[in-house]
């Protein structure tokens, strides 16, 4: 299957890729289906792809980035959405909101997004946790992961190339993972 | 809008399997209880909102510059 995508041009994937979130993502909630985008180019964020909207597309990180002690805790409707059973595993993701003006980058930690791996499945949490804010400046802890990493830039304007990630395809160490309450 | 007046403890039903209760009134803040099927939704209004906006903020964001954060000043550790 393919589908064009306005930052990612062209690109190719398999039923094993979709992301089906039954309630979809909160304000856009007739779009159910995802693809997880990842390019070489362009490490530590994984892209959220809308296959109804072109447009549409959500900048993803790794909580820890951002706090070592993430916990998420879900009410009934967001378990159900989930469908997560025990000994099932999960992924939480939070999201990014990247301005214009990078330096104004903020990520939202009071609604991540928690993900059934085994399922392919994500639902959008809300944490009643005061201390998560939905507008958490991003750009200076950010920055500092970037330096922190090694990247292989090709410079000049050599095409990026953007794919499809099964959900299950990468090794996490746990101690990297935000706890998720069941 | 429809406008209920209630008392404490009085309740009003939604179709067949919503029920909102007055539980208590202290000065201007009201508690409410809500007895909703398990897959139903429920969240503070203003708290909803700001994620809804924050989510149509979150899809407009550009692709990031690895290299003008790389080459930004700030963060660098001069390794």
């Amino acid at each position: 299957m393919q589908i064009e995508t306005l930052r990612f041009g062209t690109i190719n994937y398999s039923q094993e890729h979709l992301i089906h979130f039954r309630d979809g993502m909160i304000g856009l909630a007739k779009m159910k289906d995802y693809l997880i985008v990842e390019s070489a180019n362009s490490p530590l964020i994984l892209w959220l792809q809308s296959i109804q909207d072109a447009k549409v597309a959500f900048p993803l990180v790794e909580p820890y980035f951002f706090g070592r002690d993430y916990k998420i805790t879900m009410n009934d409707a967001e378990r159900l959405s989930l469908g997560l059973n025990p000994g099932e595993r999960s992924k939480v993701m939070v999201i990014l909101t990247i301005p214009n003006q990078i330096e104004n980058m903020t990520v939202n930690m009071k609604a991540p997004i928690v993900f059934n791996v085994e399922k392919s499945v994500g639902t959008q949490v809300v944490l009643q946790d005061k201390n998560f804010q939905v507008r958490t400046p991003a750009y200076e802890i950010f920055a500092r992961a970037t330096n922190a990493i090694a990247t292989n830039h090709t410079d000049s304007a050599a095409q990026e190339e953007w794919l499809p990630i099964r959900l299950g395809g990468r090794e996490q160490s746990a101690e990297n993972s935000a706890a998720v309450a069941i | 809008m429809l406008v209920l007046t209630r008392k404490i403890g009085e309740s009003i039903s939604i179709d067949d399997n919503i029920k909102i209760t007055v539980v208590q009134i202290k000065g201007k803040q009201v508690r409410i209880g809500i007895d909703a099927p398990k897959e139903t939704k429920i969240y503070r209004e203003e708290v909803y909102t700001a994620i809804q906006d924050e989510n149509r903020a979150a899809v407009e964001s550009m692709k990031t510059d690895f290299k003008k954060i790389k080459s930004d000043k700030f963060g660098n550790t001069g390794t």
